[in-house]
């Protein structure tokens, strides 16, 4: 009677598990799979181990290269031509700071979660093209298959959240994809070292600025006392409407130098807003990702 | 009569605060509102940036006259506005500043206005309150002691008119005149107005009315405030008329000519409902007679003659509760909705076993069932005929009548009854019942204890062929007898009788004798109860006493020995202690304990006692033995008064425009504001603050 009464512990830790797991991470499934479609997959030519085709001899072709078998049955001759080894592994960070708990209107998402879903979104997407992923700064290695992103998302969910500031400062292994989401509206100087110091480990990577669009816009007019999240003495301001055009000016200037920084380097930066659709934003970085680093390694 | 709408000011002085006003004026302008309060994680940005217009905050202007204008209703409403329309009876001395005499009937007949009537004097009086005008109170009932007849505050006044309640006997204008006539000419001068607040009645002295009037009319100009004629109602004292008690309601006349339903309603003493009639006034109609079956403690039995029931009356009479169910009933006058009609005049006291007793006559057990009476010769075929206008009649067997619970048994005979019907006998007389008994000629063999006297065997023959003596006339009856007073006709004769046996204390027991001395009516009493004995037969074969006028008085005298009476345990006729006041009605018809000055009640009920400030109505005597004193036998007559002395106005009770206050609305008015005000300044702090700080 009384095992009767008590569900079997198996099933019961079973349903544990499936309620665990992050609807962040559902969310962000959902949003890659309206992604990849029309995208068929990233087959390309590049270092490999399989065959991928022939194509014709052009001048400074090394000779190495030439199959001589199929140039042997025609006229012209042929290179074999090996596919892109795909093993490539992609590190990320995702600042979770209370200045990503904001939105200015009810409907729009809070950036971090706006960020959170992005992070995931892409993670899932390189997990369905085989590519191995990890979290900048907590794991050692990167990881594959759909096991490696339920453990990111779960990890990225709890609390305290991984770091930003840890995953910059965190070695990178080399040849390797790092990308890191977050509003970067803090000084630049530590994004401007960690960039310098994997860009020269040989690391690639992008980042993805996600902001409110009042704070792009600073819609806010009166007599308004701003307070900052992170214990920032606030400021009083008499007309908001009166120094719109100033506050514009040095965010302006701040995004302009955020992205000499990262150009310089060769890494991406990406701008989104919390008011557009999440899939235009993962759009971009998914065009970026196939053709950055490819580009990168063919040159 | 300018500008009657102009409001006036209870507490003008409170205008002094207005004078802050500038003050707060600069204070509210020196304290801006909070700013908004707003979250932003781009504050880096913002920090360093100076506001290039460096205008000082202030409240918006409109805020600003939002909170004067609050400010200042508040003032104005605690400054006590109200709008008091100009009484048109007010002498034109312009600033209405005048005494006023203010005359109040507070007798029985107010008791149907009365809430109407204090609230005009009150209305009165507040205006004279505002005014300062002193007041000059008169009431015009009757009282014990004399009023003491001032010019006084208005407040003062209101007080006491506040706590007024009318008096349950009726208004003595002549004395009440008598005091104003007495009063110090010109003490505070000339009153400016008289008002009457007056019961519509002229009655009970038409002459004393119209002088007070025009002596009232002659001092000031006299405004008579009254209900609506026809207004006043009296129920009359019940009459037995078995199976029913009849009364009626009379109204003063002049009423509006419409139908009028009331209902009059039987109360025990507990005060519950036991029984509902109407009484509908037709438009001329000024009195109604009613219809009542009495109180009864149990089913109707079916040997009652009763005829159908009457209206709803006792058709479900409840169930069977003893005898306390019966005494100090009362009756009510209610409107058509069952409200009770205030005053003493529509209250009618009862004592049920005096007024509508009971009498069983003892039948055997064996006839009883289909009992057919045969004129003439049935045994109880004069007690009958004398008692059946005075009681309620009921021939059954002992165990019936007991269950009935009857205050008189009759037995036609001196048949031994069987051990136990004669001890619940007995027991019935210890507690309280009067059984009267009739010799026979079968009833010397052998007797029963419940008996008065011992008697002689065999009876007695005067005036027969054998005897030489002639029948025997009555004597004068003794004073302490019961029958005492009754006039005794020359034609009544008794042929044979029982006799007692001579014994010490048989004078003590006698109520009637014959010329020779012989004892015609003997009695005893027995616990709480009496045992009379007549020594002739009920039939007229004994003597002529059963069909003289003389019986039936004799057996009217025996009823009022109920049990009420019998239940002091004192010889009828000895009891001459005054009855002192019990529960008395006040004038609003509510019975309440009695006060130290009200007298008791005169033992003797043949001299008719005056309701009035010493006898006021109510019971009197005690709980077990309550009397009651009603209005109504001492209100002969009902008259409307009409004629008003030249230059009266007559305005009904609720006609002046009430005086408005304007204080409380003006009050809610500033709070309201004060709520926007709230709700302003808190979207002006930034209600989006409180919405993004949930989340």
């Amino acid at each position: 009677m009384k095992d009767a009464a008590t569900p079997r512990p198996s099933l019961n830790r079973a349903e544990r598990e499936a309620e665990r797991l992050p609807p962040l991470l559902v969310a962000a499934e959902r949003i890659a799979a309206s992604v990849t479609l029309g995208f068929h997959g990233r087959r390309m030519a590049g270092p490999g181990e399989d065959f991928w085709q022939f194509r014709p001899y052009q001048a400074g072709d090394p000779t190495r290269r030439i199959d001589w078998r199929r140039s042997a049955r025609a006229d012209q001759i042929y290179l074999r031509e090996q596919e892109r080894d795909s093993a490539q592994s992609l590190w990320f960070g995702c600042d979770q700071s209370a200045s990503m708990d904001y939105r200015s209107a009810r409907t729009l998402p809070h950036k971090r979660t706006r960020a959170l879903e992005l992070c995931l979104a892409l993670a899932s997407m390189a997990v369905r093209a085989g590519e191995r992923i990890a979290i900048a700064g907590r794991d050692s290695r990167a990881a594959h298959g759909r096991g490696a992103l339920v453990g990111m998302a779960r990890v990225l969910g709890s609390d305290p959240p991984p770091s930003l500031e840890k995953a910059l400062g965190a070695p990178v292994p080399a040849h390797s994809l790092v990308v890191f989401f977050g509003d970067f509206l803090d000084p630049l100087d530590q994004v401007r070292s960690a960039i310098r110091r994997l860009a020269d480990a040989g690391v690639k990577g992008h980042l993805v600025q996600v902001l409110d669009p009042a704070e792009l816009a600073l819609p806010f007019s009166g007599r308004i006392r701003f307070e900052g999240p992170e214990g920032e003495a606030p400021v009083l301001i008499d007309h908001v409407e009166a120094l719109r055009d100033r506050y514009l000016h040095r965010i302006e200037a701040h995004l302009d130098a955020l992205d000499t920084i990262v150009r310089r380097h060769g890494w991406g930066c990406h701008r989104h807003c919390t008011d557009q659709p999440a899939q235009l934003a993962l759009r971009d970085l998914y065009l970026a990702l196939g053709t950055g680093p490819a580009r990168a390694s063919g040159g | 009569m300018a500008l009657p709408d102009l409001p006036a000011f209870a507490t003008p002085w409170a205008f002094a605060a207005l004078a802050a006003l500038p003050l707060l004026w600069w204070l509210l302008r020196a304290t801006p509102p909070a700013p908004r309060r707003v979250p932003f994680p781009a504050i880096r940005f913002l920090t360093g940036l100076e506001s290039p217009r460096k205008t000082p905050a202030r409240s918006p202007w409109w805020l600003l006259l939002l909170r004067l204008v609050t400010v200042t209703l508040a003032v104005i409403g605690l400054a006590g506005p109200f709008l008091a329309p100009a009484d048109p009876d007010l002498p034109p001395d312009g600033n209405g500043k005048s005494p006023l005499l203010l005359v109040i009937d507070n007798g029985w007949a107010s008791g149907v206005s009365w809430k109407a009537m204090q609230d005009c004097a009150l209305d009165l009086l507040d205006e004279a309150q505002r005014n300062r005008r002193p007041v000059l109170l008169l009431t015009t009932a009757a009282s014990a002691t004399p009023p003491v007849l001032s010019w006084r505050d208005a407040g003062a006044v209101r007080a006491e008119v506040q706590a007024m309640v009318p008096r349950p006997w009726p208004t003595d204008r002549k004395t009440a005149l008598e005091h104003l006539e007495a009063l110090p000419g010109d003490a505070t001068g000339a009153p400016g107005q008289a008002v009457w607040i007056h019961d519509t009645l002229a009655s009970p002295d038409p002459e004393a009315t119209r002088n007070l009037a025009r002596a009232l009319n002659r001092r000031a100009a006299l405004t008579v405030r009254a209900p609506e004629t026809g207004s006043v109602f009296v129920v009359e004292e019940p009459v037995p008329a078995p199976p029913y008690l009849e009364t009626a309601v009379r109204r003063s006349p002049g009423g509006a000519s419409v139908e009028l339903p009331l209902q009059l309603r039987l109360l025990d003493a507990q005060g519950r409902v036991m029984d509902r009639v109407e009484a509908r006034f037709g438009p001329t109609d000024t009195r109604v007679p009613v219809r009542f079956r009495p109180p009864q403690p149990g089913p109707a039995s079916q040997a009652h003659p009763a005829s159908q029931a009457h209206a709803t009356a006792a058709g479900a009479a409840p169930a069977p509760e003893s005898a306390p169910v019966r005494s100090r009933s009362s009756l009510e006058l209610a409107d058509g909705t069952g409200a009770p009609l205030p005053g003493a005049g529509t209250r009618v006291l009862m004592n049920d076993p005096e007024t509508f007793p009971e009498v069983g006559l003892l039948t055997g057990e064996a006839a009883s069932a289909n009992r057919e009476p045969v004129p003439l010769l049935d045994p109880f075929y004069y007690v009958e005929k004398a008692l059946d206008t005075r009681a309620g009649i009921l021939a059954a067997p002992l165990a019936d009548l007991l269950r009935r619970g009857v205050t008189h048994i009759v037995t036609a005979d001196l048949a031994p009854l069987d051990a136990a019907r004669e001890s619940a006998l007995a027991t019935w007389v210890e507690n309280g019942g009067v059984l009267i008994r009739f010799a026979s000629p079968r009833s010397t063999d052998r007797t029963d204890a419940l008996l008065p006297v011992t008697l002689r065997d065999g009876d007695r023959s005067l005036g027969g062929a054998l005897s030489w003596s002639d029948p025997a006339r009555l004597a004068p009856f003794p004073p302490d007898s019961p029958f005492a007073g009754l006039a005794i006709p020359a034609d009544v004769t008794v042929t044979t009788q029982v006799l007692a046996t001579p014994q010490p204390g048989l004078e003590n027991r006698t109520w009637a004798y014959l010329e020779d001395g012989t004892p015609l009516v003997t009695a005893a009493s027995r616990g709480a109860g009496q045992i009379v004995l007549f020594h002739v037969t009920p039939t007229p074969d004994w003597s002529s006493l059963p069909l003289s006028l003389l019986f039936e008085r004799m057996l009217e005298r025996l009823l009022t020995l109920g049990s009420g009476t019998a239940g002091t345990g004192t010889e009828p006729g000895q009891d001459a202690r005054p009855l002192p006041a019990w529960r008395v009605l006040d004038g609003l018809g509510r019975l309440v304990p009695p006060l130290p000055q009200d007298r008791p009640l005169p033992p003797d009920p043949a001299e008719p006692v005056r309701v009035g400030p010493e006898q006021p109505p109510g019971y009197y005597g005690s709980e077990k033995h309550a009397v009651p004193l009603n209005i109504a036998p001492g209100v002969d007559r009902l008259l409307s008064t009409g004629d008003w002395p030249e230059g009266t106005s007559l305005r009904p009770l609720s006609g002046q425009a009430k005086t408005r206050d304007l204080g409380g609305p003006v009050l809610a008015l500033a709070f309201v504001l004060l709520l926007v005000d709230f709700v302003l300044s808190l979207v002006l702090r930034g209600l989006g603050g409180l919405r993004m700080r949930e989340r």
